[in-house]
């Protein structure tokens, strides 16, 4: 590994049920994953992290839901950013984005892999509802990054794709008490706590102890529900369901909040 | 074309339009206010209407929060520093003691002498609040605290004191959190009069009853593998109409009732312990 040179780094811009949006970038290239937010909101999130939107070479659309994809049309127009998305989710979203030109239009099928120089791009379909949603996995230089932020569930064939990933930004979406009692209609709930909605802090941990490797790991828990869940205790309620599958957080296992406002630090992968 | 004229007529429009969105703006802004207040007095307006009375309510004004701690077990090298009292645990978290001299639940002026009993019997004592006696059973119950916070009728956070009949301290059951810890998160609480309003709206209080406090606590709201969260809780204490007092809770978050039903009915630990002693002899 030629150390240094390739490093890949990422930050969580910021997460959770209002808006998505994550930065990855390597030496050569720079890229974004969703952008749920404004455009203003995401020019100020790139600015702390001492970075400009203008340089992003394309955005990942993970699905078309509007915490995914609200400032999409307006920074493809303003900046002239490629967006990559499969056929399903460029159909569903017609409408929502506005005009993006064609040659700013990129189909990225499920379950391929898009290179960009030395880093590969790999799609996995995820169990959610929207139109046809998947997340991604970032490799470089025996590095991986996997995103998965929003699946009901994670199924033995995502595990088998993020396993042994470096670093994790996992869903850790709620609290199914705190959903179970809280002010949502009982239609929410049911959709939140199906096979197509979220996964809850528990069912997190017992999915990450199934796919992290003996070495060093980060995962940082994303897309937080406002309403059903709190940083202290998606961390508190990962780290105990971890611990009864054998494993400690804080040994070889790290875990991060993320923010539904800040970013995270932009760090190596 | 006249374009003096033109630009006159448009300035005069426009003028005579911006004064008419103006008074619009102005007559919502005042309708807003209008209904603030009326929402205001509507809440003690609808407790007058449901002949609920309060006296003065309590003026909060500290920053809470959701609090999480684990349930402590009881260090043998600290309970070797209280002599005179046989201990038995159960699942280590849950304490039995037995005095082996009784102590006298009154002092020499007939008053209860509850706190001098912890201070000086009880391994954290100091940690815990009268919450009441029953004469028939003879036993008075303690909550533990956060802060001066009491946590509410939580199994794990209480302390049972038992007398004879002579009016003498026979034994005691007692069980703890560790430490706590707060989230990060503040949280808005509710007024007590929206936490009494929530109990008058949800048809729990009888017509006719008197609100004759109102404290806050906490109370279990998550419960994890190991760590319990509570959430920072409105007690309020009524009394009806035939004199008989009843206590509520209202979650001061969310503002919705807490019901304790079988810590209530059930508050002492199970004695059947004889296999669980951790010390034959007594005495760690």
């Amino acid at each position: 590994m030629i150390k240094g040179i390739f490093d890949m780094r990422f930050s969580v811009l910021a997460s959770g049920s209002s808006g998505n949006a994550i930065f990855i970038e390597n030496d050569e290239h720079k890229f974004l994953v969703d952008a749920g937010f404004s455009g203003k909101k995401l020019e100020s999130l790139f600015a702390r992290i001492n970075r400009s939107m203008e340089d992003l070479d394309g955005i990942f659309v993970t699905h078309e839901h509007s915490d995914h994809i609200k400032g999409l049309g307006v920074v493809a127009r303003k900046y002239g950013t490629p967006i990559y998305a499969n056929e399903k989710t460029w159909k569903a979203m017609d409408g929502l984005v506005g005009k993006i030109p064609l040659d700013q239009r990129f189909q990225f099928d499920m379950e391929t892999v898009k290179s960009f120089g030395s880093l590969d791009v790999e799609s996995f379909s995820v169990s959610h509802d929207a139109a046809d949603p998947m997340f991604y996995t970032f490799h470089q230089n025996g590095r991986k990054l996997a995103i998965i932020t929003d699946t009901g569930y994670v199924s033995d064939r995502m595990k088998g794709i993020i396993s042994g990933a470096d670093t994790f930004v996992f869903e850790s979406n709620h609290d199914v008490s705190m959903l179970q009692m809280g002010r949502y209609p009982w239609s929410v709930k049911r959709r939140i706590l199906s096979d197509v909605g979220h996964v809850s802090n528990e069912d997190a941990a017992v999915a990450m102890s199934e796919v992290v490797f003996e070495k060093e790991t980060k995962i940082y828990l994303s897309h937080l529900s406002k309403d059903n869940n709190m940083k202290d205790l998606a961390r508190m309620s990962v780290t105990q369901t971890l611990e009864t599958c054998g494993i400690i957080a804080g040994e070889y296992v790290h875990l991060f909040d993320t923010d539904a406002d800040e970013p995270t630090e932009l760090v190596t992968v | 074309m006249d374009w003096n004229k033109t630009k006159t007529i448009f300035i005069v429009v426009f003028s005579i339009l911006n004064v008419f969105l103006y008074s619009l703006y102005i007559d919502r802004h005042q309708d807003a206010q209008k209904l603030q207040v009326m929402g205001e007095t509507s809440i003690e307006e609808s407790l007058r209407l449901d002949d609920i009375s309060y006296g003065e309510l309590p003026v909060f004004t500290d920053e809470s929060y959701y609090v999480s701690a684990e349930i402590a077990e009881f260090p043998e090298e600290e309970l070797d520093k209280f002599t005179g009292q046989k201990f038995t645990l159960v699942d280590e978290e849950h304490l039995i003691s037995r005095l082996e001299a009784p102590y006298p639940l009154k002092n020499s002026k007939g008053e209860e002498q509850f706190t001098e009993f912890l201070a000086t019997h009880v391994l954290n004592g100091k940690e815990y609040v009268l919450w009441g006696r029953d004469e028939d059973k003879r036993q008075a119950m303690f909550f533990q605290k956060v802060d001066d916070y009491p946590i509410f009728f939580n199994k794990n956070a209480m302390l049972i004191i038992h007398w004879d009949k002579d009016e003498n301290i026979i034994s005691y059951e007692q069980s703890m959190f560790g430490e706590f810890i707060n989230f990060n998160k503040k949280k808005d609480l509710l007024l007590p009069i929206e936490a009494i309003n929530a109990l008058s709206s949800k048809d729990y209080l009888k017509k006719g009853s008197t609100v004759i406090n109102i404290s806050l606590g906490y109370s279990t709201h998550i419960q994890l593998t190991k760590t319990q969260v509570f959430a920072p809780t409105w007690h309020v204490r009524v009394k009806l109409e035939d004199e008989e007092i009843e206590d509520y809770f209202v979650n001061a978050t969310d503002g919705k009732v807490i019901e304790f039903k079988d810590e209530l009915e059930d508050p002492e630990i199970d004695e059947n312990v004889e296999d669980l002693e951790i010390d034959d002899q007594g005495d760690f």
